[in-house]
């Protein structure tokens, strides 16, 4: 067997491992699921919304250049069912009329600014609060970064709970009462959760709030609904059950302040910075021997708007993979120590070698399929039998997740959606894997030589007009 | 190529294994939907004769057809009487509900409680709750004495019976020491002053009711401004136990009163900034104009909380601007200032 030979069947015994991982996975979250689809979801939060006890919330949104979306982003905030929230929205020295946007809708007017510094952000130009909604308030900082921005917001931050929310994410209207409930249900053993983030594109939205669920037209925008649905099914649920999460979605998560103030806030350092955080607890949580954890909530909480051409989806796949390679580099040290149990013996190698690497060995995947298909170079049949591994990873793979999806969710109205879903899942492997891959190889690369900035993502503002995109 | 072939067998296996599922999947989703179409036909038909029966009760009726599958039958009428039941507020109407509830529902509940699935077993108990189904506080109880795990079903068994005033939660709320403060008070809002009274007989009889119990019986009744326990929960403010005292602060600013202000004194130059604090909104809730000198004392205090919170109440009264106006540019501490001036600006927005 020669050297090719031998990294041939590395990356397949790699791929079929790693598959029946995320089986594996799937099957730690499935009896809950199960058990729980039945339940009734109206009825289950009813309870929290005529309870005082709720625990206020302060909603962060960092914003830069968003003028697009970011007045119906608030509006959509400022219906959410809960019973005590402030909005605070971060303008992060932004270049165009986001403040503008925000003052002339909401009637800003200038505050004086008295806010504690847990942390050392940017500096802090001028905070507003609206004379129409008297908890919703802008600051302005100099520009420093999301982070930077989500820092500054904890620090203007009156309640002890925060959520933070990405500029272009609309939530549900019961999103606050689902994703605190694991927080009340426990009496603040859970420090931090979040939800299934879905994709709106393609969704009607009225006045800030989804009101049908359809599909987008555009093949990269279904594509990435598969992409979705195969990482938070499989992927977050399982880790849930386990207490080993290391990713809550950017685009929405919750957090106990005090917790995030304790591990030092968001890390302005990585362009990952909500895993970033979520390790750092895990890693406080584990230090103190607490019996603290992080939990994810299946129930579809928030929608976000995804890139719909390929130049913004590649800027955020490479902004993804390099985070997520800062991440565990900035704590290698938990990797594989037994210390952090779950965390460093699991979550972070399956990170490392599923997540991190798994493009750097499918790239040389197709370099083995090609060289042996098309130019012998390779024993075709070590080719051809990477080329079936492939479309199990890849394709069949994402097509059970669409019928998991389908299985717990029925999100879709009608069969004609999860058809379409299905046979695009199927295509996965033959094009937008590979296009995906390329990305990620890019961002490891481009994380080993470091470059800083805030996602460069153009906006189209799906939730600035009421009509599908 | 006899590995191929084997993959090749897997991956068409597993494909064929995923069509089926498809295919059960699709064949489900239009079972689902078709039966979604049920309910709501049978609603449309039987609603407005049941809503005749709610709103004019004396009027002669027939009662309408309903379906013979027990799972539409009962899916409909739940959608309906929980509809109804944001449309009628009314004592005598939400009797009515009740009744038609009992009248269809309960036998199918009980049964469910003894037979049904976790989430089914649930479900029933939610609506058992919602619409005050009394003929089943013994089964809801005697499911609860069955149940192992604290979960779901737990918590709503219990919040069920609460509502339905079985006075055996009273001795769960007591017995049970690992109840959260918010549960508890979750059970004892669904409770009437009877059962109320019950457990403060209890309290002052015997000392063994869990904190957690304590703490949610002094923050309720403060919520509530329930005068017949106002001189509990102010004898609670001189009580030796420190989470005691300020629960029972956080409650009298509810209630907006004191019957013996000089109490307030002390806290504030306790060694406990949580008592200073509340010290701050007990004065400006109850509008103690007595205590603004200690008010303003509060304004350079180490802890930002207390400071905010006496700048805060400082506003209540009816010179508090004039004053905040004064510290803001007279002050020497310049935390006294930041915060004088940052009140002066903010409306409204809570704490802020």
């Amino acid at each position: 067997m020669n050297v090719v030979e031998l990294i041939s069947f590395g990356i397949i015994i790699y791929m079929l491992a790693a598959g029946s991982i995320y089986l594996v996975l799937f099957m730690v979250a499935g009896p809950k699921i199960n058990r729980e689809k039945k339940l009734n979801r109206t009825e289950q939060i009813e309870e929290i919304m005529i309870n005082k006890d709720t625990y206020p919330i302060s909603i962060l949104v960092p914003a830069y250049n968003e003028e697009a979306g970011v007045a119906s982003t608030v509006r959509s905030l400022l219906a959410l069912n809960y019973p005590q929230y402030e909005i605070i929205v971060v303008n992060d020295g932004s270049t165009d009329k986001t403040s503008e946007k925000l003052m002339d809708v909401f009637k800003m007017k200038r505050i004086e600014l008295a806010a504690r510094s847990y942390f050392k952000t940017g500096k802090l130009t001028a905070a507003y609060q609206s004379q129409l909604h008297p908890n919703l308030y802008l600051i302005e900082k100099e520009n420093g970064g999301k982070a930077d921005a989500l820092n500054a917001g904890v620090n203007f931050s009156q309640y002890p709970y925060f959520a933070a929310i990405d500029g272009d994410s609309i939530l549900e209207k019961d999103a606050l009462l689902k994703t605190m409930k694991p927080i009340i249900d426990s009496s603040g053993r859970v420090t931090a959760t979040g939800g299934t983030v879905r994709i709106a594109n393609g969704c009607k939205i009225v006045k800030g709030e989804v009101t049908e669920i359809k599909l987008p037209k555009r093949p990269l925008e279904v594509m990435q609904i598969v992409e979705y649905f195969r990482a938070f099914l499989i992927g977050r649920l399982g880790f849930s059950r386990a207490n080993i999460l290391l990713i809550i979605s950017g685009a929405f998560g919750v957090f106990e302040k005090s917790r995030v103030i304790k591990v030092g806030g968001y890390n302005t350092k990585t362009v990952g910075e909500d895993m970033e955080l979520i390790v750092r607890i895990h890693r406080s949580i584990k230090e103190e021997k607490s019996n603290q954890r992080i939990e994810y909530i299946q129930d579809p909480v928030c929608w976000t708007e995804a890139p719909s051409t390929i130049a913004s989806l590649r800027a955020q796949r490479i902004r993804w993979q390099r985070g997520l390679a800062e991440t565990i580099w900035i704590h290698r040290k938990m990797l594989f120590n037994p210390k952090y149990k779950g965390i460093g013996m699991f979550s972070m190698p399956y990170y490392l070698f599923i997540e991190l690497l798994s493009a750097v060995f499918e790239v040389i995947g197709y370099g083995i399929i090609i060289s042996g298909l098309l130019f012998s170079f390779v024993d075709t049949e070590i080719a051809l039998v990477m080329l079936l591994v492939m479309i199990l990873y890849g394709s069949l793979l994402s097509a059970l997740a669409v019928l998991l999806e389908e299985w717990t969710y029925h999100k879709y109205p009608d069969v004609k959606s999860i058809f379409i879903l299905y046979i695009y899942a199927l295509t996965e492997i033959f094009w937008y894997r590979i296009l995906a891959n390329f990305w990620r190889v890019q961002g490891l690369v481009y994380s080993l030589r470091k470059k800083h900035a805030w996602g460069d993502m153009e906006r189209k503002g799906v939730f600035s007009d009421d009509t599908p995109t | 190529m006899r590995m191929v072939q084997t993959f090749l067998w897997i991956v068409m296996g597993l494909l064929a294994v995923q069509l089926i599922l498809l295919a059960i999947l699709i064949f489900g989703k239009q079972k689902a939907l078709k039966r979604q179409r049920k309910i709501a036909w049978v609603k449309s038909q039987v609603m407005p004769i049941y809503r005749k029966f709610i709103e004019t009760p004396e009027q002669k009726w027939l009662e309408p057809q309903l379906p013979s599958n027990k799972s539409i039958r009962q899916a409909a009428l739940e959608e309906m009487l929980i509809g109804f039941q944001e449309t009628y507020k009314d004592q005598e109407e939400r009797g009515r509900i009740t009744e038609l509830a009992e009248r269809h529902l309960a036998p199918r509940y009980k049964s469910i409680l003894k037979n049904g699935g976790w989430a089914e077993r649930i479900n029933s108990l939610y609506f058992i709750e919602d619409f005050r189904m009394a003929s089943l506080k013994e089964d809801v109880f005697a499911h609860f004495k069955g149940l192992q795990k604290q979960d779901d079903e737990y918590w709503q068994c219990l919040r069920a019976a609460a509502i339905l005033q079985d006075p055996k939660v009273v001795d769960v709320l007591f017995e049970q020491k690992t109840l959260s403060i918010g549960f508890s008070k979750e059970l004892l809002m669904r409770m009437d002053e009877e059962l109320h009274q019950r457990i403060m007989a209890r309290m002052f009889m015997k000392d063994d009711a869990p904190e957690n119990l304590l703490y949610a019986f002094i923050m309720l009744n403060g919520e509530r401004k329930s005068e017949r326990f106002f001189p509990f929960v102010e004898k609670m403010m001189t009580d030796e136990r420190k989470e005691v005292r300020i629960k029972a602060m956080k409650s009298l600013t509810h209630y907006g009163k004191i019957s013996e202000p000089q109490k307030l004194s002390a806290f504030f130059i306790s060694i406990f900034w949580e008592e200073r604090m509340y010290a701050a909104k007990l004065a400006g809730a109850c509008k103690l104009s007595d205590f603004k000198e200690q008010l303003i004392h509060l304004f350079t205090d180490p802890v930002w909380w207390v400071r905010f919170s006496a700048a805060d109440n400082l506003q209540e009264f009816e010179d508090g601007n004039a004053l905040l106006h004064e510290i803001a540019s007279t002050s020497e501490d310049a935390y006294a200032r930041d915060v004088a001036r940052h009140m002066l600006t903010k409306k409204g927005g809570g704490n802020r």
